[in-house]
């Protein structure tokens, strides 16, 4: 089985309860805290009920076709042969379910051909006051509702990598409303559903250039999906960009096998 | 010495003599015949000695032969053409032996002038393009209808990006093109292209078929269809800036 996902991007596999450089960096931070449905029904979201979701039959074809025509959102992340922008960083902080959100927003920006603010998640988590961690449909909400700030000093800017609930003021909420995520958020992953489901409307996602900041459990971690890839023929797997700097191509890793379905995962439209 | 001279004399006249009967004359034929485009015309040679026969016309530019004739002539036949004929035609005859030769002239009347080649056309002076201040477009999506993958390709696919990138007016460093939610606010882009998806939003009505396309030129908006291929869509587009 190949390790590299077109020759360049890491494969991560499935690891049970190991450990690897790679999933678990030295330093490296995650925050991921799996949901709680008493805090977070299942009603917060809504479900995509209208989803067409594309038949496993078809995703070769799809698959194939995107890479004829280099149509995806990796495609377009990486059209020219270098990234669209640099991937975020969480740094030291447990903001992971914030950064994947944060990060499927900037997509959404790159895949319209707007411009890309270079988006900073460390406000969505102090604006929950959530230092602790937190899931990704916890930081949709947020961003639904609210937005987010750009990255910077600036006085309608978030600085990098702070937490001080001091600098929220109504300049920068007026300035993160800019960001916000204006159309109904799509919980990919309720637990009424089973995995085969979860799989359907993630690729689907995927096919239809839909970012989707998901949820690992084994990992512990959250990361935004950008494609639903062919690893090899007969094996598929998301296509993942991590908040972590300097971490697999650009940021870019693909993960396979069982552990490779979200537990918890959201659609960003736009 | 007499007898010398005489006998001189003697191969002298038999030798003019034999001179006068190798020199032959020139036959005798019409020095003119009239004659009509089309028309068969026939020409008496009077001579029972061989001849030869030249003309100042190639073949195809009239018929010239030979019929069987009684003794003491030779007879012979010319036929203009009945379009394009000449104003005139010459046939000569020479008798074996001698070097003048006599000519008949064929002139034609009723000849009429060919018909001078139409004069060229002068092609139309093309269209001159159309002056082109301002090209915009917006790909009109419903972004959780799952598009075909056909539709996705004209959509997102490279060549239509590079066409677009290239093409379209752009704002300081921002593109001149989007892709948009059907219900995507018109205040959270640029200006420019706020107001540009502000006008298209009010043509789309519930019959606009999802995904489409519109089309900015010179501040005039247009709703059209996607097309199949990206190679379609792009040749639409170069209509609207006057491109092949």
């Amino acid at each position: 089985m190949p390790n590299m996902y077109k020759g360049n991007i890491p494969i991560l596999e499935d690891f049970g309860t190991k450990r690897t450089d790679l999933t678990h960096p030295k330093g490296m931070t995650f925050g991921l805290v799996p949901r709680d449905y008493s805090v977070d029904p299942e009603t917060m979201l809504a479900g995509p009920d209208s989803i067409q979701t594309i038949d496993p039959s078809e995703w070769d074809a799809r698959y194939d076709e995107q890479e004829a025509t280099q149509s995806s959102l990796e495609h377009v992340f990486l059209r020219g042969g270098q990234p669209a922008f640099v991937n975020l960083d969480q740094n030291g902080d447990g903001d992971c379910w914030a950064y994947s959100t944060g990060h499927s927003k900037m997509f959404t920006y790159l895949r319209d051909q707007m411009p890309v603010p270079r988006l900073n998640p460390h406000f969505i988590a102090t604006y929950l006051k959530r230092y602790n961690g937190g899931w990704c449909g916890a930081s949709m909400q947020v961003i639904t509702d609210v937005g987010c700030c750009e990255e910077g000093n600036g006085p309608d800017q978030w600085p990098l990598h702070s937490h001080s609930i001091g600098l929220m003021n109504q300049t920068r909420l007026a300035a993160a409303a800019k960001n916000r995520v204006t159309e109904n958020v799509y919980d990919l992953t309720r637990q009424v559903w089973d995995q085969e489901l979860t799989s359907k409307q993630l690729a689907t996602c995927g096919f239809n250039n839909i970012p989707s900041p998901s949820d690992f459990n084994w990992w512990g971690h959250s990361v935004c999906q950008v494609r639903w890839v062919r690893i090899e023929r007969g094996s598929w797997g998301p296509l993942i960009i991590n908040s972590w700097k300097n971490w697999g191509r650009y940021g870019l890793a693909v993960l396979r096998g069982s552990q490779a379905i979200a537990d918890g995962a959201v659609a960003c439209r736009y | 010495m007499r007898q010398c001279y005489v006998k001189l004399s003697g191969i002298l006249l038999v030798f003019v003599a034999s001179l006068s009967m190798l020199q032959a004359a020139p036959p005798e034929v019409p020095k003119e015949i009239k004659a009509t485009p089309g028309q068969l015309v026939r020409i008496t040679v009077k001579t029972d000695k061989k001849i030869g026969t030249a003309k100042n016309f190639a073949d195809e530019d009239g018929f010239f032969g030979e019929l069987v004739a009684p003794t003491g002539q030779r007879q012979f036949v010319f036929q203009p053409p009945i379009q394009n004929a000449k104003s005139s035609y010459v046939l000569t005859f020479w008798t074996e032996g001698e070097l003048e030769g006599s000519t008949c002239t064929i002139t034609l009347s009723g000849v009429v002038p060919p018909t001078p080649p139409n004069p060229p056309v002068p092609p139309d002076p093309p269209t001159p393009p159309p002056i082109v201040s301002s090209f915009r477009v917006i790909f009109i999506w419903e972004s959780m209808s799952t598009l075909t993958a056909q539709q996705n390709s004209v959509i997102n696919g490279v060549d239509m990006a590079n066409f677009l990138n290239s093409k379209t007016t752009k704002s300081g460093v921002d593109k001149g093109w989007r892709l948009k939610d059907k219900d995507s606010p018109v205040n959270n882009d640029t200006p420019i292209i706020n107001e540009l998806w502000s006008s298209v939003k009010g043509q789309i009505t519930s019959t606009t078929p999802i995904p489409c396309v519109a089309v900015e030129v010179n501040g005039k908006v247009e709703i059209i269809n996607l097309k199949n291929t990206q190679a379609e869509m792009i040749a639409e587009f170069k209509k609207y800036i006057g491109e092949k």
